[in-house]
């Protein structure tokens, strides 16, 4: 893929897009105008009926023996009397009499004594009310205020009638103090309704420019004008998923701002402004939610393009839509559903409930690596599948069967994976490692190491060559090596630790828990016995290999460079170990592995220096001597110096330059 | 320069293109000519590179369109009567856009842009957005676009058709002066006169196959009659009839 290109495509899209009139109405204009009227109403409009609730004078019906002291109270207290009867309608009645005198209006709430006071002198009263009414409600909330008000000044006044302390109304006091009060209440609020609305915002503002630069170029013929031109269908879909995502986001964040200065604004007006909008935990939602800008969009495009007009693209995508909106909406507001190892993989339910988390304060920092990571993954599968849509010619030209024709099993005649098939397959790998993983939780150290490197990996990269019918020896690059090549992975077998190392001491003067990872990793190494030693140099020396340097090498190396296939590979293989401190170390030992595999053309180099290396590790856990030679500067110097020299002898050694 | 070697396309049970052979040569203007639905623009698209060939080979320039479908691009102009322009770019930037496609050097693009300004009379709605066009407009901007990267073969899908005559001939004349600079020129039309006007060779068109070829005056003797037209009906009449 030629990148250059890309951006030409992306440019274009984009100056395209912001010249359309309808495009920036509807992503700029109209939220910006729309959100701050919207709530400036709304929020008026609660203004007044709260004012229009604290006027009210409830009106009143009193059936059944009322003292007059307590009318007078009650009417003392604002309240009406509309009518008086001595004695209340029969129960089967009531509720109808009360909603007769509810629908003239006249009357707010029925206040019913079946009889008079008892001999202790407390009196039973029944309100009637209409819910569905709302002067009837405000009317209900201030009489029962009222009447618990009237009550409370009785008992004070018994208490003081017999000599006793007016306390004594109360045997339990009880205050009721939040720890987070109205601000933590607010951010939970805040932590249920705005995540949705954000996930709603960001595929509403991907949808008219993905629909404008597929469907859209169908329908005014222009894309033919563009394959008419030396580009790939890579290029085209990384030029057009750059420019809905460059638009969406614009637009996601104008509709954004606009949000929050009409709630900030609207809030203030509510005279409430201890409940101010915490501008920061904004921002963290949205930082959280911009994956789904990523995922959205390219979802977005690789169903829109199957579209031959903006009103087909329209029918198409609105369930699409749904299906993103809605699952995790409901899903996220679920009781006791939370972000966890299994959720976290979810698409947009993860996002929806790491940024709900993420304002509550309470997201553990491997869950947030493995949201966001699972969601670039989707999003790499989404992509990929839009690259095999665009290769579709009954798509791109708006043929009779194009779900056949994407859909369909194609009769490959490539030795080896395309780099969008080794991305899909890292894509896939993941979620099966994650998944597999879990699995294996409990079970022991032994049968989980050789169930993950076996069925995690090997079996993985077996099956993937052999569904697409790659050739097995290309893929995986069984070759041997030839006698420099040889030389050169020895060279990097015996000297490749030590890049590690060098790593992992500029961690550790930075990143204090690298060392404590170290040690417990050490520790763990220490405890095992030594066929589960042996198991760990060979096992993912192999299974590994397979995966990375095989599949993963082979298929990034078709882009035709070598730097993206070796920066690619070992940054792929870097990833895997999920640690961040692993992570970095096993990156650079990648970088290493991936050279000397792709320079030698042979993956039982790369085999040998991953042995070695795991080997060295399990090793030096055993033998003091060998751990006190690993921490030495010297040695460490040294085995740099083999590294460099491995590498000068491996590259151009391979047989043939078949890559 | 562009050659077609038993080419096959089939669409399901639809075989829209049916072991067609021919060649062009550079200097050489071939016309490809049939009914509706005889299969022209599925083997010009072949040729192009837009569609994938069921069968046979495809060659321009001596590459296989099939193995290097990038690499033909650069060696091909190719315009069709749908081919549109973006409706919210200018001319201008539409071939500074498709100058940067082609990979074309900055300079170069500018230069080759005012070049083919001034040829195709275009500089006045240079800078005018594609919408506000007219139809011949359009179609010079498609031109100039086909034209930009100096290709050594141009593919013509029915070039002429929605253009006033003024246009036409216009587009007639840039075609000439493509063969005289040593272009390698296939192109599809409906209009007899055309073809009698500008090609060196015809290829009649039917059903997917290629039922008739040669040079216009040999076809048209080979038929017994005077024009192109009277040759086409006629065979095609005898292809129906069989």
């Amino acid at each position: 893929m030629n990148f250059r290109i890309a951006f030409h495509i992306f440019r274009k899209e984009l100056v395209e897009t912001l010249r359309d009139k309808r495009t920036l109405f509807a992503l700029f204009l109209l939220p910006v105008i729309l959100n701050p009227l919207l709530v400036l109403v709304t929020s008026q409009l609660g203004v007044e009926e709260m004012k229009q609730r604290d006027a009210i004078k409830p009106q009143l019906a009193i059936w059944g023996p009322v003292s007059e002291e307590l009318v007078s109270a009650l009417e003392h207290d604002g309240a009406k009397v509309i009518e008086r009867r001595d004695a209340p309608p029969p129960l089967m009645e009531r509720d109808v009499e009360a909603e007769k005198l509810f629908a003239e209006e006249h009357v707010h709430v029925v206040v019913v004594a079946d009889r008079a006071r008892d001999a202790v002198g407390t009196l039973s009263l029944e309100l009637l009310y209409d819910t569905a009414k709302d002067r009837s409600e405000a009317a209900h909330e201030r009489v029962k205020k009222s009447l618990n008000q009237i009550g409370s000044d009785r008992l004070t006044a018994l208490l003081k009638e017999h000599g006793l302390p007016p306390e004594m109304r109360e045997p339990i006091h009880v205050t009721h103090h939040s720890i987070g009060g109205k601000q933590r209440d607010l951010v939970d609020v805040m932590a249920r309704t705005i995540p949705p609305i954000m996930l709603f915002i960001i595929v509403m503002a991907g949808i008219l420019p993905a629909i404008d630069l597929t469907a859209g170029e169908k329908e005014r013929g222009t894309l033919q004008t563009l394959l008419c031109a030396p580009v790939r269908p890579l290029e085209i879909v990384a030029g057009k998923y750059m420019a809905v995502v460059a638009v969406s986001t614009a637009g996601t964040i104008a509709n954004f701002i606009a949000m929050s200065l009409a709630l900030a604004r609207g809030v203030s007006t509510l005279d409430h402004a201890d409940l101010a909008i915490g501008v920061r935990s904004l921002f963290a939602v949205f930082g959280t939610l911009l994956p789904a800008v990523l995922l959205s969009s390219a979802l977005l495009l690789s169903f829109a393009v199957f579209a031959r007009s903006f009103r087909e693209a329209n029918a198409l995508l609105t369930p699409i839509m749904l299906v993103i909106l809605v699952v995790p909406t409901i899903g996220s507001s679920i009781p006791g559903v939370h972000l966890s190892k299994v959720t976290a993989f979810i698409p947009f339910l993860n996002l929806m409930l790491l940024a709900k988390e993420l304002l509550r304060g309470q997201v553990a920092a491997e869950l947030y690596l493995a949201v966001m990571v699972s969601s670039l993954a989707f999003t790499c599968v989404a992509l990929t599948f839009a690259a095999r849509v665009f290769e579709t010619e009954q798509v791109l030209l708006g043929g009779e069967r194009p779900w056949r024709d994407v859909f369909g099993r194609s009769i490959r005649d490539r030795a080896t994976p395309s780099p969008r098939n080794a991305v899909l397959f890292v894509a896939v790998l993941l979620v099966v490692t994650y998944y597999g993983t879990l699995l294996l939780q409990n079970r022991s150290l032994r049968v989980s190491m050789v169930a993950q490197q076996v069925g995690l990996f090997l079996l993985p990269a077996l099956i993937w060559t052999q569904l697409f019918r790659f050739n097995f020896r290309a893929t995986f690059s069984l070759r041997l090596p030839s006698a420099r090549g040889l030389l050169g992975g020895v060279l990097l077998a015996l000297g490749s630790w030590a890049v590690g190392s060098v790593v992992f001491l500029l961690l550790t003067r930075f990143f204090p828990g690298a060392q404590i990872y170290n040690d417990d990793f050490a520790k763990l190494l220490g405890e095992i016995d030594l066929p589960l030693g042996l198991a760990i140099s060979i096992l993912p020396a192999i299974c590994e290999e397979a995966c990375f340097r095989g599949v993963v090498l082979s298929g990034i190396g078709n882009t035709g460079s070598r730097t993206t296939a070796i920066v690619g590979s070992a940054l792929l293989f870097g990833l895997f170990h999920i640690n961040p401190y692993h992570v970095a170390t096993a990156t650079a030992v990648g970088l290493v592995l991936s050279a000397a595999a792709l320079e030698t053309g042979s993956i039982y180099v790369a085999i040998l220096i991953h042995f070695a290396n795991n080997g060295l590790r399990v090793l030096s856990t055993r033998v003091p001597a060998l751990e006190t030679l690993t921490n030495n500067k010297i040695a460490i110097v040294f085995g740099c110096v083999l590294t460099a020299c491995g590498l000068f002898v491996v590259r151009g050694s391979r047989r043939s330059q078949a890559i | 320069m562009i050659e077609a070697e038993g080419l096959i396309k089939r669409y399901g049970n639809v075989v829209a293109a049916d072991d067609v052979s021919f060649s062009v040569r550079p200097g050489e203007v071939v016309g490809l000519l049939g009914p509706n639905g005889a299969g022209k623009t599925t083997i010009l698209r072949i040729l192009a590179g837009i569609l994938t060939p069921s069968g046979g080979r495809a060659r321009i320039a001596g590459l296989d369109v099939r193995e290097h479908p990038f690499e033909i691009k650069r060696r091909l102009g190719f315009l069709s009567g749908d081919t549109a322009l973006y409706q919210r770019l200018t001319p201008r930037e539409m071939l500074i856009y498709f100058g940067r496609l082609n990979s074309m050097p900055e300079a170069e693009i500018r230069a080759r842009i005012e070049t083919l300004l001034v040829e195709l009379r275009m500089t006045d709605f240079a800078d005018r957005r594609c919408a506000a066009l007219s139809s011949g407009q359009k179609q010079k901007t498609n031109i100039a676009r086909a034209f930009l990267h100096d290709p050594p073969a141009l593919i013509l899908d029915e070039p002429t058709v929605a253009l006033d005559i003024v246009t036409g001939r216009f587009l007639l004349e840039a075609i000439g002066r493509a063969r005289k600079a040593g272009r390698a020129v296939l192109f599809s039309t409906h209009v007899m006169g055309e073809a009698e006007y500008l090609c060196d060779r015809v290829l009649f068109l039917y059903c997917g196959r290629i039922i008739e070829s040669g040079p216009v005056h040999e076809v048209c003797a080979r038929a017994g009659v005077g024009t192109l037209t009277d040759a086409f009906l006629q065979r095609i009449d005898a292809e129906g009839a069989a």
